[in-house]
């Protein structure tokens, strides 16, 4: 643990109203829903950044406690036992949650990577370590084609990124793809000409870019 | 591929489980135990026969080193259950309120707890059974009022969503891809038509619209 | 006819989506196809140069053909490479040993690639050291579980301490650990 992560802490404990327990709930929900998110709608979204490194943070910790507790465990004490059986199973959930969250977002980034390098709005949804990925992703791919047949081609067919001629090269999240969602408030939205109507707790099926400021708002959740 | 395929735009039925398994249920313990600090919340200090609320997966968890007893939510009973199944006849367009996770949780209790339910679990099972089949038949006939603008499935868990979900997509995407293509040819027609009706007579317009 | 190596390579491509393994890179044909675009090239040239002042129909019809043979040509080899590598990301992230016939079906740039990727995951996997990245993807369930011991297995070491394996006791331990003795038959799950 460094300074840094002495620092965060604080502060997260300083938010008011919230004692630290409370806190802790409320991060592993909103990871969950960040993690739902991410699996389902179509475009990438901004990376948790805040809320990762607290979770973090308090694996990180745990797994020190585990660490320390194995060693008294060889008394064979079964309530400490237990205990550890108890947080090994959360420790094994939480990092679930982490994993399929990240790896969701690689494989997004993987897809449109050139879109998102196209785009600062884009770029500025990914974490450093999944910028750094990127970047080096894509010029693996490039150095792949290029040793294969690119470097072969003529010179104006080298490039990967033609946007021209019809068909674009670079691959967009599909906007208009459905999603599930259920309203958390009223609200009338806008689908290809026609108003459909949001009532709090409706299930609905629409295209993603009817509804994808009301994600971000909260006011409906994706399902 | 970070992300096999079959993970993308769908979850899992264990994951749907997983989440399920977040809910709160409450718990008797049978014995007492010091609190443990975890990364979502605490488990706080159990004292026998005090009754606590925890995540389902630490319940069943508990209750398997037979450590507590489950207290059975009480929408899981005979009575309730039955009272939800004669209401999806009585409204056939309509879902009976059910919990968001009811499926995965009265399944996970069933399995892990039955000696904690009250009403005997075979009869619980059976109406779980019963209304999970009513309620596909109806988001089946909900499916044919599908259009490309959107459907509203109020009522539906998760779990039932997620079972119909690839087939909703599928389709809507499909109509989708008519409805843009028919307003692509409609526009070129209207477009076409706007050209030939400057050439032609007014009044031949006209009939044929009073003939319609 | 321009077009039919292209063809091919992408009826291989779509053959390898139904394939658990990655079939044989194809060498020869990705080759061919090269001087294909290369060979339309030349006639673009000389499309161009011999093209007269005036609007000269036949040859500018004639120029497109080719260019679209070239791009449709080049397009088809992406695919191509894009979906093999693809399929060498998903091999690094499965982390499973890659067999001998697998290995040999790729082409030496591909295996520079599967290389460098794995490397690059490895990286990235760095600041995410407690998360075990390379992890199922399934949610776990019952991270503990009772075991019997259906024949004799020795002691093994975990961070739960020694366990001695002897034929019909029974142990509660972190399944992690045990996967590999339910799968070679020393132990079942109860």
């Amino acid at each position: 643990m460094d300074f840094d992560d002495i620092l965060k802490e604080f502060e997260a404990s300083k938010r008011p109203g919230h004692n630290e327990d409370e806190l802790r709930a409320e991060d592993l929900q909103r990871l969950s829903t960040a993690w739902i998110n991410e699996r389902m709608v179509p475009e990438l979204l901004p990376y948790e950044n805040e809320l990762i490194d607290r979770v973090l943070i308090r694996i990180r910790k745990q797994v020190e406690q585990i660490e320390l507790n194995s060693i008294e465990l060889q008394t064979h004490e079964k309530e400490i036992k237990l205990r550890l059986v108890v947080v090994e199973s959360e420790l094994d959930r939480v990092q679930f949650l982490i994993r399929s969250y990240t790896r969701t977002r690689l494989q997004k980034i993987d897809k449109y990577s050139l879109y998102i390098r196209s785009n600062d709005t884009e770029s500025a949804k990914l974490s450093n370590n999944e910028l750094t990925y990127m970047e080096r992703h894509l010029e693996l791919l490039l150095e792949l084609y290029n040793s294969q047949f690119l470097k072969n081609l003529p010179e104006s067919l080298q490039a990967i990124d033609e946007t021209g001629g019809g068909v674009s090269m670079i691959e967009e999240p599909d906007l208009d793809r459905p999603v599930f969602v259920k309203a958390l408030a009223d609200n009338v939205v806008d689908v290809d000409d026609e108003e459909v109507e949001l009532t709090t707790n409706g299930i609905y099926v629409l295209r993603y870019r009817a509804v994808m400021d009301l994600v971000k708002v909260g006011d409906v959740r994706v399902l | 591929m970070s992300l096999p395929k079959a993970y993308q735009q769908n979850l899992s039925p264990q994951e749907i489980n997983f989440l399920a398994e977040q809910e709160l249920v409450t718990i008797i313990p049978r014995y007492g135990m010091n609190g443990v600090q975890l990364i979502g919340a605490k488990l706080p200090k159990l004292r026998a026969l005090n009754r606590e609320q925890i995540p389902m997966w630490l319940a069943t968890l508990l209750k398997k080193q037979e450590k507590c007893n489950i207290v059975v939510p009480e929408w899981i009973s005979v009575e309730y259950l039955r009272a939800r199944y004669d209401e999806e006849i009585k409204y056939p367009t309509k879902f009976s309120n059910l919990p968001w996770h009811w499926l995965p949780i009265a399944k996970k209790l069933l399995d892990y707890a039955s000696d904690d339910f009250i009403d005997p679990p075979h009869e619980i099972r059976s109406l779980l059974q019963d209304l999970r089949e009513i309620r596909l038949v109806k988001a089946r006939k909900g499916i044919r009022e599908l259009n490309h603008v959107y459907i509203q499935l109020d009522g539906l868990s998760l779990m039932e969503i997620n079972e119909i979900r690839p087939f909703i997509f599928e389709v809507m995407d499909q109509l989708r891809k008519m409805n843009d293509s028919l307003k692509v040819k409609a526009e070129e027609e209207s477009a076409s038509q706007a050209n030939a009706a400057a050439d032609r007579d007014d009044d031949s317009d006209d009939d044929i619209y009073q003939k319609d | 006819m321009y077009g039919d190596l292209a063809h091919k390579l992408i009826l291989d491509a779509k053959r390898t989506q139904s394939l658990d393994k990655l079939p044989l890179y194809q060498d020869t044909l990705v080759r061919s196809i090269v001087r294909e675009i290369r060979s339309l090239q030349k006639e673009a040239d000389v499309l161009t140069e011999h093209a007269s002042q005036d609007d000269d129909r036949v040859n500018q019809g004639q120029l497109f053909v080719c260019h679209l043979c070239m791009r449709r040509n080049k397009r088809c080899l992406l695919a191509y490479q894009r979906l093999r590598a693809e399929r060498l990301d998903e091999l690094v992230w499965a982390n499973n040993d890659i067999s001998k016939e697998q290995m040999d079906n790729l082409s030496p740039q591909e295996q520079d690639y599967l290389k460098k990727y794995n490397d690059l995951v490895s990286e990235f996997k760095g600041p995410l050291e407690k998360i075990d990245l390379g992890g199922s993807l399934e949610p776990p369930v019952d991270v503990f579980i009772d075991v019997r011991v259906l024949k004799d297995a020795g002691e093994i070491q975990t961070e739960y301490g020694v366990f001695n394996l002897t034929k019909d006791s029974q142990f509660f331990v972190r399944q992690a650990d045990v996967e590999r003795l339910i799968q070679q038959g020393y132990l079942k799950k109860l």
